[in-house]
């Protein structure tokens, strides 16, 4: 199993000091913001996960690590068994075909001067991916597996449309022939019906190409459709992780039940919904950082941290009380727990 | 059976009373709140909107869904005269129950409705709300200037009207700038702000697209309680199909600025009968969902010389005639359809 | 999908070419009107040789200090008796040749300068940066003055003189643009494809950093003009009997009472190339500074 597996993080911690003000002119003590906390994941060849989180869930910070971006300042992030922030050479040239990113932003991830053949050609150039007899046609199957005329080579950013740029972006990405997708949002923002022809496609080049996906979105639709496992992240800490169908249809943990109530669905009435925002994530008190809002907790919640822990080998949640089995539903228990509104 | 809770605790916020009186009068009115007949909307040589008619009563909720381009938004601001002559042409007609005709209104009838019989709620709180003022100025300019309260009393009336959209520590609010608060608070300051002079007719352009989703539960939920405490109607521009289901009475389907469905949003969206609504569904990811229908790509037209059904080019269902003859907007099955080849 | 923008233009223009001429022509009057302006200053001074009358250091003392439009000479005559109408549009190629020449100076040195500033980090950013500060704390004209003193007096040294001079403003130009181009998130994207910091920048930053600086190139063009003209007025600039503006307006203020169409004349001239350049200058940005979001 080990040599298949993909990405692996320990534990991983990410803090950043805060120095705020007390008064107009002082500073007062350092505060610690820790974007991710005692992160673990793991990601096999092959596999789609969905990191689901709202804002402040730490997914964006999450992603740099995995990325090398970013160094955590406390556990290990490793790709293939070997710590990314510190790859160099050759090993590095790996992890950067290996690992292909694609962008919310997709207009700003694709350099405005440069014709569409450039930008799906530099990879293939900087790995040495293929001869430059050959590059023409290589990008121009690439643009056809996303769905895109080969005329479009030859025209500028400016001139696409947001679908068509995202797609462009997965062909870019796929040009480097890589064992790992990682997409932030790629498809938030876009119309309904084309955000359903870049997830049929994204679904579709997985499948082919059994590449690994991780996928970071907030939409539980999204995740559903798309990933095999899914991690719901709650301020730096995940907090559920298992098969994307059996969290949804039976969470255990109360904020992954939240946000499923919360998730829009047709004709659902719509259910008390959480009460309150994400408290700041500087200086949390002390437990589970979840007991604030939760409808469930308990003395033992406002006292220690609840740990990630697996209760069958694909499944784990953090939660001293979870929901229990009988009561898991995708909707409300009846009788509702009328939380007064913040 | 209505697919929403009814709030019916009382409020804290005590009304005054000239609201009250009108209050029971509309309870006894049958007539619609604000009926759209034929609204034509150009801007240069396109036709942004065309010939949308749809009527909305009191106390009722309409959404208007449709994606992007196609024309939403565009009513809301013609409904609200921030989208008028000489900026765009306006034709047909729109009436708000009381007023009279309104597409040909001028600057002064406006001024005069807005914020007092008709008001609106941004989908970028941020942007809506000026940076350069605290809360409690914006909230209490138009306390003051509409209502035609005295600075304490507006103040008052400021801290009721925070607390009662659930910001809590309100007075302190009221000193704090935009920037200090967070998306979800920023959206509720502006619809307390919109709910401040109590209109009849409230307008969400997406109150919620920029919310994380458990936010958008309680903004959607707020504005739907207030709205019928105060037994207003309000009009939702949105985009996703299942939140419409949820908290919209009627719905209006629009694509490329014409109506193609409308009608009890149970009925149309339980079983729609225009392919472009049965698309649109299609697209809707639900948690169960095993494979989308992706519509074939393509954008309307607002050419204003294409005769014929805009969604003609992409339509499975398209005959002959669609391209070439509007199909008008016809009562069937407990809906309105305009569709030649409906399913 | 489209947006609906509001945009003061009609919406589409008329299927006919003829009919989009006529409306960028309505709309864009001035600019068409400075741009013919400019073309005409070019092309004579390009081909002044063919389209004077006279010889520009051509002196006639018999009709000295003519007015214009008095017989032989169109514009009249200075108080050597050289044509004005000569001088003038030799003046133009002064004008311009200096004002290119400066600007391109000044861009390549600003694009240098602002680039090592905004893609390095640390000391050496901060060292660059005040040195930046240095460069814009004393006014063009002023350092031009000093650098003239140091190389001398000449076309080519006040080309060099003129264009050190805009090297700050430039410099602060590029270092902004690229400290923007690098928070892009495809510069991120290509260091993720492993792409080496030197081919980042060759093939990502430097190309969208360019086009806006050759944009405020053309924007300072008309400054670089008037500082050269100044130089020249001051006496510092080409040296007599040149034909450059400023120091035939220098040489027509004794004048200015009884025959002011020896300084009038080209004073003239030079406002005119200002504003065109000015006003093309602004049309230029306006359709190309992707800063503005109009592309």
């Amino acid at each position: 199993m080990s040599a298949s597996v993909l990405f692996r993080l320990l534990d991983v911690q990410k803090a950043y000091d805060i120095r705020r003000a007390t008064g107009p002119l002082a500073w007062g003590a350092t505060g610690s913001l820790k974007a991710l906390d005692g992160v673990r994941l793991m990601l096999d060849a092959g596999e789609s996960m969905a990191i689901v989180g709202e804002s402040g869930s730490g997914k964006t910070t999450l992603l740099r690590v995995l990325l090398g971006l970013t160094q955590p300042s406390d556990g290990r992030a490793l790709f293939r068994e070997k710590d990314i922030a510190s790859l160099r050479g050759p090993d590095r040239d790996q992890f950067c075909r290996e690992v292909a990113m694609i962008y919310q932003d997709a207009r700003g991830s694709l350099n405005p001067r440069m014709r569409i053949f450039d930008l799906v050609a530099e990879p293939l150039d900087h790995h040495g991916l293929c001869t430059p007899a050959t590059r023409h046609d290589r990008v121009a199957a690439l643009l056809s597996r996303v769905g895109l005329p080969a005329e479009m080579m030859t025209r500028y950013v400016s001139a696409l449309s947001g679908g068509q740029l995202r797609r462009v972006a997965i062909a870019r990405a796929l040009a480097s022939e890589p064992s790992v997708l990682v997409a932030d949002e790629a498809v938030s923002g876009l119309d309904v019906s084309t955000q359903a022809q870049i997830l049929t496609l994204l679904r579709e080049l997985q499948r082919e190409m059994g590449l690994a996906l991780l996928f970071i979105t907030h939409d539980l639709g999204v995740a559903a459709y798309l990933c095999d496992r899914i991690a719901v992240m709650y301020l730096g800490r995940i907090v559920e992780t298992g098969t994307t169908r059996e969290v949804l249809k039976s969470p255990a943990h109360p904020y992954t039940r939240a946000l499923l109530n919360a998730s829009p669905r047709f004709f659902a009435p719509i259910s008390d919904p959480l009460p309150g925002e994400v408290p700041s994530p500087i200086d949390l008190p002390p437990g589970c950082r979840f007991a604030g809002r939760c409808t469930r907790s308990q003395a033992d919640c406002h006292a220690t941290e609840p740990a990630l822990t697996p209760t069958s080998p694909s499944r784990a949640f953090a939660c001293f009380h979870p929901l229990p089995t009988a009561e898991r539903s995708a909707v409300e228990p009846a009788g509702g727990q009328r939380s007064a509104s913040h | 059976m209505k697919p929403m809770h009814l709030s019916d605790a009382p409020g804290k916020v005590s009304l005054p009373p000239f609201i009250e009186e009108r209050d029971s009068q509309t309870l006894l009115a049958a007539s619609p709140l604000l009926t759209v007949e034929n609204l034509c909307l150009t801007r240069g040589e396109s036709l942004i909107l065309d010939h949308v008619s749809f009527s909305l009563r009191r106390g009722a909720t309409l959404g208007l869904v449709g994606e992007s381009g196609a024309g939403k938004s565009t009513i809301a601001l013609a409904l609200i005269g921030l989208l008028r002559p000489p900026e765009v042409g306006l034709g047909g007609s729109f009436a708000l129950d009381g007023t009279g005709e309104l597409a040909d209104a001028t600057d002064a009838t406006w001024l005069g409705l807005r914020g007092r019989r008709v008001a609106m709620i941004f989908q970028d709180a941020a942007a809506a709300l000026n940076p350069c003022f605290t809360i409690g100025r914006q909230i209490m300019t138009p306390l003051r200037r509409i209502m035609g309260l005295g600075r304490s009393a507006a103040r008052e009336r400021a801290i009721e009207l925070l607390e009662s959209v659930g910001l809590n520590d309100a007075p302190a609010r009221l000193s704090a700038y935009p920037h200090q608060l967070s998306g979800g608070m920023q959206q509720r300051v502006m619809i307390a702000i919109a709910l401040s002079s109590d209109p009849d007719l409230l307008l969400a352009d997406e109150p919620t697209s920029a919310l994380d989703v458990t936010i958008q539960a309680q903004i959607i939920r707020l504005i739907l309680d207030e709205t019928r405490r105060r037994r207003a109607s309000c009009i939702f521009v949105l985009h996703d199909l299942a939140l419409a289901s949820q908290c919209c009475d009627e719905i209006v389907v629009l694509y490329g600025g014409q109506v193609v469905e409308t009608g009890p949003s149970r009925v149309v969206l339980e079983a729609p009968m225009h392919p472009y609504t049965q698309a649109l569904k299609g697209c809707v990811l639900e948690l169960d969902t095993e494979a989308l229908t992706p519509l074939p790509s393509g954008a309307p037209s607002f050419a204003s010389k294409t005769p014929g059904c805009r969604f003609a080019d992409r339509c499975p269902r398209a005959l002959g005639k669609c391209a070439a003859v509007k199909p008008p907007l016809a009562e069937t099955r407990g809906r309105k359809l305009a569709c030649w080849n409906p399913l | 999908m489209a947006d609906i923008r509001a945009t003061s233009s009609p919406g589409r223009i008329g299927p006919s070419s003829l009919g989009a001429l006529a409306w960028f022509a309505r709309a864009r009057f001035f600019l068409l009107l400075a741009s013919s302006v400019l073309a005409a200053f070019v092309l004579s001074a390009v081909f002044a040789p063919w389209l004077t009358p006279y010889g520009p250091v051509e002196q006639d003392m018999s009709s000295f200090m003519q007015p214009p439009l008095s017989g032989t000479h169109v514009l009249g005559t200075d108080s050597f008796g050289r044509d004005l109408l000569t001088r003038t549009i030799y003046g133009a190629r002064y004008a311009l040749t200096i004002g290119f020449g400066a600007v391109l100076v000044g861009a390549c040195g600003g694009l240098i300068v602002g680039m090592a500033a905004g893609l390095s980090g640390g000391l050496v950013e901060w060292a660059l940066m005040r040195f930046i500060d240095a460069l814009l704390a004393l006014p063009s004209l002023v350092m031009a003055i000093a650098f003239i003193s140091i190389l001398g007096q000449g076309l080519d040294k006040v080309v060099l003189a003129v264009g050190v001079a805009l090297i700050g403003p430039f410099s602060r130009t590029v270092r902004a643009d690229v400290l923007q181009v690098k928070a892009q998130a495809f510069v991120e994207a290509a260091g993720l494809m492993g792409i080496g910091r030197l081919a980042i920048v060759r093939r990502h930053i430097l190309p969208n950093v360019i086009f806006p600086l050759a944009v405020q190139a053309t924007i300072r063009i008309s400054y670089a003009v008037l500082v050269s003209s100044g130089l020249s007025f001051l006496g510092i600039g080409v040296a007599p009997p040149t034909p450059d503006w400023g120091l035939m307006i220098a040489e027509g203020r004794s004048f200015v009472s009884f025959a002011p169409w020896i300084a009038g004349v080209p004073g003239t001239a030079l406002a005119i190339l200002l504003i065109a350049l000015s006003v093309v200058g602004d049309g230029v940005r306006e359709r190309f500074d992707p800063k503005l979001g109009r592309q």
